[in-house]
């Protein structure tokens, strides 16, 4: 992608820089903990960007205001609140992050979906129309604290896909997989996911051999380097597309490495056999029985089975070799893992896999159009975290969100900045700001007994459910006849912002607010109840309340045209009863949420 | 509802002007007529594209059936069960086919029907190309590949856009582009029913509308109606809602996007308002596959959709349109023949029968022509349950405008070696023999474009002759 605007962007930031202080109340975020100064620099020198090294601008670690502070939760969590927002002006950005990286998992989906959810609301959860895979999700997108790291874990589920379309309830040991994985590395990550039973279910490499004249499935050899690693083109290290001496595209591989990879991804099977067999343990820790029911063994990673293809191949130049057929079971197990090993081990060590990675996690997290030197910075932090260490995410996430294209208020009322909110973000923000509940530590997903909820979450976004490996929009997208395409930028999640689903979004809204919960079980009813503590104190002065709804939903966003609309509206309600007050808040909060004010997140 | 009221009083408007009737609501029967009587005078013509997305194989789906054929390909595919070679009637071809016949899988019983009838063609062998290569200039490398050949977004691309994956406009959307005015406004020039949109739908200046698969309509929850007991806040969501020129490229998408609802809602609720009791689906539970063929089939009901819009052409103000719709579930890496046998092939049957169906009792069916696309064909060879990514591929087009029973190209030797295979990347797949441009050619030339305009929408049409097929 071209963008001339770069250059305005980039005298911005500098100008960021010359006014922001290097005192001791302050740190440049890419110097920040295990970001080593001269890693920063070298990406910056790398990139042929606007910027240079000298122009970085330092960003303050403490929030210089509270719509700071909101605007950088909004990235972070799934939705910030005035309790976090004073956390976060007191403790600092860096602090903040670092206290995240710190907690352990907490509650698991599979938890929730096994034990929690059925003990804690029977009658919800045995209702033939919840969703209960979906209210997993928000159940702990809502209420845990390990924000972060779920955040991390939904922009890790849009880049490496498994869709519930086609794996069922095994969705939720996917949702811990890319939770456990969150703050790990890349190769880690690429290691849970090829030994996933549930992306070896959805990707169709299961039981996949070449044994007895078959072919092996390419399915997962093809989408593993296409979608989760290195792309199909050739990336410079900011991101921009290497082209040839005639100006074309570079591809990074061809039909004979996905051949090649192929025979790789062979011989993974389940644990009732194999190399990893008899080492599955149960919740509690137990081992289980080697011969126990597969239904279990979904749970740990696969083994590697004796027919895992014993013949040489290669891939991008890598040659994957050749295991005697007449070795034992024994050593064909372990050299189809090794092959394994090398193949993934190519994929973390490309050079492509960097900048296509950190591409892909901005735009979850921050913008969809970053400059080449946000790409480069992040990429940089990709390929060494300051200590040696390649494809650490907890050096990416921190230099996604402390960057400074990510944190300067001069660039985040730029054109190019911010992205479009997705309808799952929104909804689980209105969840946390209503602080929608069972009353039994459940966040219940619509259903298909919910029109409007069903086609807003379930046709369009429904957590961990997207139509195709490609994720609910590619990457790519802006919509063809808009100001964003004219301007060669993108907006990926306009791709699912069409008439008929905008419309829905704003019925999902109205209705949910007009009933005060959000999901339904049989009939209409409402399985969650909001309350509105959260603007209670605001909601008898109308300046208060619009400034408090303006603070969490949409920070960032210029206010000059909705703050005075809001005002107005909601003094059209006097403030006196509860029911006014109710309704003051909703009104302010629907008109926020339908307006590209909220929709587009800065 | 107040919606509805407003809605109303600018249905009559639209419809008085297009059909001079007089009253109040419009009943079904009149607007019906209307429709039809307007249509024998204003030619009216649209494209339906039926998107087989994830790669359809065309090869189970038209399965040869001479013997030495039948048999290659049955031992190429260990894994897939064929149908009994005896159960398959080979479908009569005008056209020499040098000794191979090929007939339906038996599961598309409906398809099978229009195509004796004459109704349906199959284009067969078709792909993404460069330019009109042989086996021998692909191995001896004299002729190139398409680039990121295999890939799902660039197949993708291959048959709706034609550039690489992240090109903007569609050959739907571009044809629109030419043949905007031949409609009264072109809101509803390009429509799509159901999830996933797709590039093919958008123009330069032709945007996507978007109609409930269920036939709602409304505008946006908050306008029209007070807002939790506040006029005052409907009007202000309203003034909002109606700002253009804001200060970014985002905000303005997201702003534009919602202005085409307000401005195309009304005439879309009197769409389906009018077409309430259109062409049902069938209810009747002892139908062969009920659930799967009808009360599970969104591909049917998005049909219907279409179908009620087009009924209704008058309302929308159209004489020509194209329509999209997306029919998931052909990626058959592995578990093939349950998901074609038993699912995809029951579903595409009976919705194409159903709407090929509708549309003639409507009297329209040489105005509306429905056709198939998708990435690619599959791997000639089975990877023990399912097939990967492949090359050339096959279609239906299926309307009364259709030159059909016949098939176009010609089908191909399973013979590994032979001159109809090439191995990519130790991968076997069709080399395609038709390219894409003509066959998507040949249909946006039946809805209008203009010869000389074509090049413009399909860029490498002039290195293929003919440069459009006979089958329309």
């Amino acid at each position: 992608m071209i963008n001339h605007k770069r250059l305005t962007l980039g005298a911005l930031m500098a100008a960021t820089a010359l006014t922001a202080s290097c005192g001791s109340g302050s740190v440049a975020p890419v110097l920040d903990a295990g970001l080593g100064a001269s890693t920063a620099a070298q990406s910056l020198m790398a990139a042929p960007s606007a910027l240079s090294a000298t122009q970085v601008p330092v960003i303050a670690d403490k929030p210089s205001s509270r719509v700071e502070a909101a605007r950088f939760l909004n990235q972070a969590t799934f939705g910030a609140t005035s309790a976090e927002v004073d956390r976060l002006m007191s403790m600092g950005y860096s602090a903040w992050i670092d206290e995240q990286f710190a907690l352990p998992r907490q509650q698991t989906f599979s938890k929730w979906m096994q034990v929690d959810g059925p003990r804690s609301n029977p009658v919800d959860f045995g209702d033939q129309n919840s969703d209960r895979e979906s209210t997993a999700w928000y159940t702990l997108a809502k209420g845990q604290p390990d924000q972060l790291r779920l955040r991390t874990a939904w922009a890790f589920s849009q880049i490496f896909v498994v869709s519930r379309m086609k794996v069922g309830s095994n969705i939720v040991l996917w949702m811990d997989t890319t939770a456990d994985g969150a703050f790990g590395t890349y190769r880690e990550m690429l290691q849970r996911m090829t030994f996933s039973p549930v992306m070896g279910q959805f990707l169709d490499y299961l039981q996949n051999t070449d044994s007895n004249g078959r072919v092996p499935d390419q399915n997962y050899a093809r989408e593993i380097m296409q979608l989760f690693s290195i792309g199909l083109w050739q990336l410079n290290p900011d991101g921009t597309t290497k082209l040839d001496a005639s100006g074309m595209k570079i591809p990074t591989y061809s039909q004979a490495d996905v051949t090649g990879l192929s025979y790789v991804f062979t011989g993974l099977n389940l644990q009732s056999g194999g190399d990893r067999v008899g080492t599955c343990r149960d919740d509690a820790g137990r081992l289980l029985p080697a011969t126990t029911d597969t239904n279990r063994l979904w749970r740990c990673e696969l083994s590697v089975w004796p027919y895992a293809s014993a013949r040489q191949h290669s891939f991008l130049g890598v040659t994957i070799p050749a295991v005697s057929t007449a070795s034992s079971a024994a050593t064909r197990q372990a050299n189809g893992r090794r092959n394994i090993g090398i193949a993934l081990d190519t994929l973390a060590n490309h050079q492509n896999t960097a900048p296509f990675i950190s591409k892909l996690m901005i735009q979850r997290f921050t913008t969809s159009n970053p400059s080449p030197a946000y790409v480069a910075r992040v990429a940089a932090a990709f390929n060494d975290n300051g200590r040696g260490v390649r494809g650490d995410f907890k050096a990416v996430v921190k230099q996604i969100l402390l960057d400074p294209e990510a944190r300067s208020p001069d660039v985040q009322t730029l054109n190019e900045f911010g992205k479009v909110r997705e309808p799952i973000l929104a909804i689980a923000q209105l969840n946390r700001v209503l602080n929608a509940s069972d009353g039994k530590g459940n966040v219940w997903a619509g259903s298909s007994g919910c029109r409007v909820y069903f086609n807003v979450v379930s046709e369009l976004e429904r957590p961990y459910n997207s139509a195709t490996v490609f994720n609910f929009y590619r990457p790519t997208f802006a919509s063809p006849s808009g100001k964003v395409a004219a301007q060669n930028m993108v907006a990926p999640e306009m791709q699912i912002t069409d008439t008929s689903t905008t419309l829905d979004w704003s019925r999902f809204l109205q209705q949910t607010l007009q009933r005060g919960g959000t999901g339904c079980g049989r009939g209409a009813k409402i399985q969650n109840s909001f309350a509105y503590d959260e603007f209670w104190a605001e909601s008898t002065n109308a300046e208060q309340l619009a400034d408090k709804v303006l603070l969490l939903l949409a920070p960032g966003a210029n206010w000059s045209d909705l703050r005075p609309a809001l005002i107005r509206s909601i003094n059209s309600i006097p403030g006196a009863t509860q029911a006014n007050r109710i309704d003051r808040i909703k009104i302010a909060i629907m008109l926020t949420m339908l307006t590209p004010e909220y929709r587009v997140q800065r | 509802m107040s919606i509805d009221l407003s809605a109303t009083g600018i249905n009559r408007r639209h419809f008085l002007g297009g059909a001079a009737l007089a009253g109040g609501f419009s009943p079904l029967a009149l607007q019906m007529a209307a429709s039809n009587a307007s249509a024998a005078g204003n030619d009216y013509k649209a494209l339906v594209c039926l998107y087989l997305d994830g790669g359809f194989d065309h090869l189970h789906a038209i399965l040869p059936s001479d013997p030495t054929n039948y048999e290659a390909l049955r031992a190429l595919r260990p894994g897939i069960s064929l149908p009994n070679r005896a159960n398959l009637r080979s479908l009569a071809t005008r056209s020499p086919q040098g000794g191979r016949t090929a007939a339906l899988h038996p599961m598309l019983p409906r398809m099978r029907q229009i195509y004796d009838q004459g109704k349906m063609a199959i284009v067969y062998g078709h792909g993404g190309m460069n330019a009109p290569a042989t086996k021998n200039e692909y191995t001896n490398g004299s002729a190139r590949l398409p680039s990121a050949a295999g890939s799902h977004n660039n197949g993708d691309a291959q048959i709706h856009t034609f550039g690489d994956d992240g090109t903007r406009y569609g050959w739907g959307g571009l044809a629109m582009d030419v043949l905007g005015s031949m409609n009264q406004d072109n809101l509803f020039a390009s429509m799509g029913v159901g999830p996933l949109n797709n590039a093919f739908s958008t123009g330069r200046t032709i945007d996507l509308i978007k109609a409930d698969i269920n036939g709602q309509a409304s505008n946006i929850a908050g306008l029209g109606a007070p807002v939790f007991g506040s006029t005052v806040a409907a009007a202000e969501l309203n003034a909002l809602m109606q700002r253009q020129g804001l200060s970014t490229a985002m905000g303005q998408d997201y702003a534009q996007v919602n202005r085409r609802i307000m401005e195309s809602y009304r005439q879309l609720n009197d769409a389906f308002n009018a077409t309430r009791n259109l062409a049902p689906l069938p209810t009747n539970t002892s139908l062969p596959n009920f659930r799967t063929a009808w009360a599970d089939n969104d591909i049917a009901a998005a049909l219907r959709t279409v179908a009620r819009c087009i009924s209704a052409r008058n309302v929308l103000r159209v004489n020509r349109q194209v329509f999209f719709i997306n029919m998931r579930n052909f990626d058959t890496h592995g578990n093939q023949v349950a998901d074609l046998d038993g699912r995809n092939f029951i579903r595409m049957d009976a919705a194409i029968g159903y709407f090929y169906d509708t549309m003639a009792a409507m009297g329209l069916g040489n105005n509306v022509t429905l056709f198939t696309t998708s990435e690619f064909g599959r791997s000639i060879r089975s990877n023990g349950s399912g097939t990967d990514h492949g090359w050339g591929g096959a279609s239906f087009v299926v309307g009364g405008a259709v030159n059909g029973g016949d098939i176009y190209g010609s089908l191909m030797d399973m013979a590994i070696n032979g001159n109809d295979i090439l191995n990519i990347g130790n991968s076997p797949a069709a080399i395609p023999t038709v390219s894409n441009q003509q066959y998507c050619a040949t249909l946006a030339s039946w809805l209008g474009v203009p010869d000389s305009v074509l090049p413009d929408i399909f860029p490498n049409l002039n290195r293929f002759s003919p440069s459009k097929l006979a089958f329309l």
